[in-house]
C-alpha cells in the first residue's frame, strides 16, 4: 500500500498522522475598505510545530496574526482551535468571554514592541502574576514563586523580579513579555516580529531561547517575520505571503533551498546571505 | 555497474528487503529571474536500496548526486516521478507528494541525512545537541500536559536519561572529540570536528535509511577510519545507506554496490 502524502491517511490504521491539528485556519479573508489585506489564507498547525510567516511589509502577515487572535474581525473564513477542555472550538462563533479565556490561558501573543505586551509601570513580577490573577489566583506566595520560575526560564536574573520593566533593556523586556505569556502554560504562541527591534547578538539569544521553549514544551508557534534567517533557525514550516495571499508554503528548508514561486525565489536570493 | 569490493568487510548479507525505491524521478530548476526555460538536472532516476546495503552514487561534480539525496530527504522538490520510502511492513510513503508535516514525520522516523554542513542553534553545546537529537526525534515532543507533570524532572525519567548521557559520551569519545569541547557550541569547532558532530547526530539515533554527502570530506586518516567503522557498523545492523564518496579508499571500504550517474543525465 502506498500512502500519498496528499491524503495522509489510510483506512487500516497506518496513517502517519495520528493527532488532530491544534489550529486550523480556513480561507481567511479581510479587506480594509477596497483593499484586500488577506485573501483566502489557510493553514494547519499541530502541537510542537513552528510556522514562520514571511513576506515584505504590507503583505498581510500581521493582519493574518491579528485575525487569528481575533483582534480584527474577519470578513470570511474560520479559525478552529482544539482547546484543552472543550475540544474543537470555532473562535469566531464563541462568546467574547470564552475567547478572552482561551487567549489568556491557552494562547499567548508576543508583540513586536514589548511595550504593547507589558504593563510598564508595575514590576516584572506583577507583569507575570497579572495573567495568573486574572484567572483567579490569589495566593501571593504561589504567584511570586511562579513568577520566579518563569523569569528563570527566560533567563532573566531573578533579583530583577521587583524592578519595573522600564529599567530593562529591550532584549530583557522582550523576554519578560514571553515569560508573561508562558506562565499560564499556553499551547499556542503567536508572535509578531519578536526579534526585529533587537541588536544581532541579543536576537540570537532570544531565538535560541524560543527554539528551546518550543521543543521543551511542545508549543505550537506562529511567528511573523521578514527575516528569513529567523525562519530558518526557528521554524520547521514556512509560508510566503504577497499581497495578502499565501503564494507558497512548505517545509522551511525546502522552501529556502528550492523555492518554486518567482516571488519566493526573489525573496530568498535577495535576503539570504548565510 | 555493480562492483564487488572488500568482501571481507561485509559480514552482513544484504537482505532482499527494499526500503527505498526511486522510479522515473527527474529534477529541473526554474530560475524565474534568470531564464524562461527550466534547467534540467536529472532524468529518469531509478534504483532501489535494500536493508544492509551501501549504495554509492558515482559521477563527477554537477551530475546531480547531491540533488538526489536532497530530493529523498524532501529538501528539494521532485519535478516528476516517485520516491517511495517504506514506513512499515506494508506501507510506503511517496516523498514526492509529501506535505511538510508528512515529510517531517518521515525524517523523524525513517531518514537520517548527513550533509556537508552543520547547521545548529548557536548557543547549544555539542553534547546537548546530540542528546536532543536522540530525545526529540525518537519520541514525540512531549505535550504540554506532560510538561506540567514533569516540568522539574527530565522528560525521560532519570535512569533513561543517564543511559542516554552514556551513549552520547561513548559516541563522542569514539569520534575523538576532546571532552573539554563537549559542552561548547560546535559553531566554534574545526571543520573536521563539526563534520563528526554532524555524523554523531545521525548515529545516535539510527533510522532505516542513512543519506551521506561526503561524510569524510575534511577528516584526517585516523578519524576517517573511525567514521568508516561506525558507518559499516550501522549498515551491518541493517541500515540502508545511500552515499556520495569522492575518496576512493572510503568508497571501497563502505560500499556494497555502485550506481552510475551517467544513466540519469537529461538527453539533450
Amino acid at each position: 500500500m502506498i500512502l500519498d502524502a496528499t491524503t495522509g491517511s489510510s483506512s487500516d490504521g497506518h496513517s502517519i498522522q495520528g493527532e488532530l491539528p491544534l489550529l486550523q485556519v480556513k480561507g481567511l479573508r479581510k479587506s480594509f475598505g477596497s483593499r484586500l489585506a488577506l485573501d483566502e489564507v489557510s493553514f494547519e498547525l499541530y502541537p510542537g510545530e513552528v510556522l514562520a510567516v514571511v513576506g515584505e511589509s504590507g503583505s498581510g502577515k500581521s493582519t493574518l496574526l491579528n485575525c487569528i487572535n481575533a483582534n480584527i474581525d474577519v470578513d470570511h473564513g474560520q479559525v478552529m482551535y482544539q482547546s484543552r477542555c472543550n475540544g474543537a472550538v470555532d473562535m469566531g462563533q464563541i462568546s467574547e468571554a470564552q475567547q478572552r479565556l482561551i487567549k489568556k490561558t491557552e494562547w499567548g501573543f508576543v508583540h513586536q514592541n514589548p511595550r504593547d505586551g507589558l504593563i510598564m509601570n508595575v514590576s516584572a513580577g506583577a507583569n507575570i502574576g497579572e495573567r495568573l490573577m486574572s484567572l483567579g489566583a490569589r495566593h501571593y506566595g504561589q504567584i511570586r514563586a511562579k513568577a520566579l520560575e518563569c523569569l528563570q526560564e527566560v533567563e532573566i536574573d531573578t533579583a530583577r523580579l521587583d524592578d519595573l520593566p522600564l529599567s530593562f533593556s529591550g532584549g530583557m523586556q522582550q523576554r519578560l513579555q514571553i515569560a508573561r505569556n508562558l506562565v499560564t502554560q499556553p499551547r499556542l504562541l503567536l508572535m509578531d516580529e519578536p526579534t526585529s527591534g533587537l541588536d544581532v547578538s541579543v536576537q540570537a539569544k532570544l531565538l535560541d531561547l524560543l527554539k528551546q521553549l518550543a521543543q521543551r514544551r511542545g508549543l505550537a508557534v506562529v511567528i511573523v517575520t521578514h527575516d528569513l534567517a529567523v525562519a530558518r533557525l526557528l521554524a520547521n514550516q514556512m509560508m510566503v505571503m504577497q499581497d495578502g495571499r499565501c503564494i507558497e508554503a512548505g517545509l522551511t528548508d525546502q522552501l529556502l533551498d528550492d523555492p518554486q514561486h518567482p516571488y519566493s525565489q526573489l525573496l530568498v536570493s535577495s535576503i539570504l546571505q548565510s | 555497474m555493480n562492483s564487488n569490493n572488500q568482501d571481507h568487510q561485509v559480514n552482513f548479507e544484504p537482505t532482499k528487503e527494499v526500503v527505498l525505491k526511486l522510479s522515473g524521478v527527474s529534477k529541473s530548476f526554474f530560475l524565474h529571474q534568470r531564464s524562461s526555460q527550466p534547467i534540467e538536472v536529472l532524468q529518469n532516476v531509478h534504483f532501489e536500496i535494500c536493508r544492509g546495503e551501501c549504495l554509492a552514487l558515482e559521477g563527477t561534480s554537477g551530475m546531480g548526486k547531491s540533488s538526489i539525496l536532497k530530493m529523498i530527504y524532501g529538501n528539494y522538490k521532485v519535478s516528476a516521478g516517485q520516491i517511495l520510502v517504506k514506513v512499515s511492513h506494508d506501507t510506503w510513503v511517496n516523498v514526492s507528494m509529501g506535505r511538510a508535516r508528512e515529510i517531517l514525520q518521515l525524517r523523524k522516523a525513517c531518514i537520517n541525512y548527513v550533509s556537508q554542513f552543520l547547521r545548529v542553534i548557536p548557543r547549544v553545546g555539542a553534547f546537548e545537541l546530540i542528546k536532543q537529537e536522540a530525545m526529540f526525534h525518537s519520541h514525540e515532543v512531549q505535550s504540554n500536559a506532560q510538561f506540567e507533570k514533569t516540568s522539574q524532572q527530565s522528560p525521560l525519567g532519570l535512569s533513561h536519561a543517564r543511559a542516554l548521557d552514556e551513549r552520547v559520551a561513548h559516541l563522542l569519545e569514539k569520534l575523538n572529540i576532546p571532552s573539554r569541547l563537549w559542552h561548547l557550541p560546535p559553531a566554534t569547532f574545526s571543520g573536521g570536528e563539526q563534520q563528526r558532530i554532524n555524523l554523531a547526530k545521525s548515529l545516535i539515533n539510527p533510522k532505516p535509511i542513512l543519506l551521506l554527502d561526503e561524510p569524510s570530506a575534511s577528516l584526517d586518516q585516523a578519524n576517517t577510519d573511525i567514521v568508516i567503522e561506525l558507518i559499516n557498523e550501522a549498515r551491518q545492523h541493517g541500515t540502508a545507506i545511500l552515499g556520495i564518496f569522492h575518496d576512493t579508499d572510503v568508497k571501497k571500504a563502505l560500499t556494497t554496490r555502485t550506481i552510475s550517474m551517467h544513466d540519469f543525465q537529461p538527453k539533450t
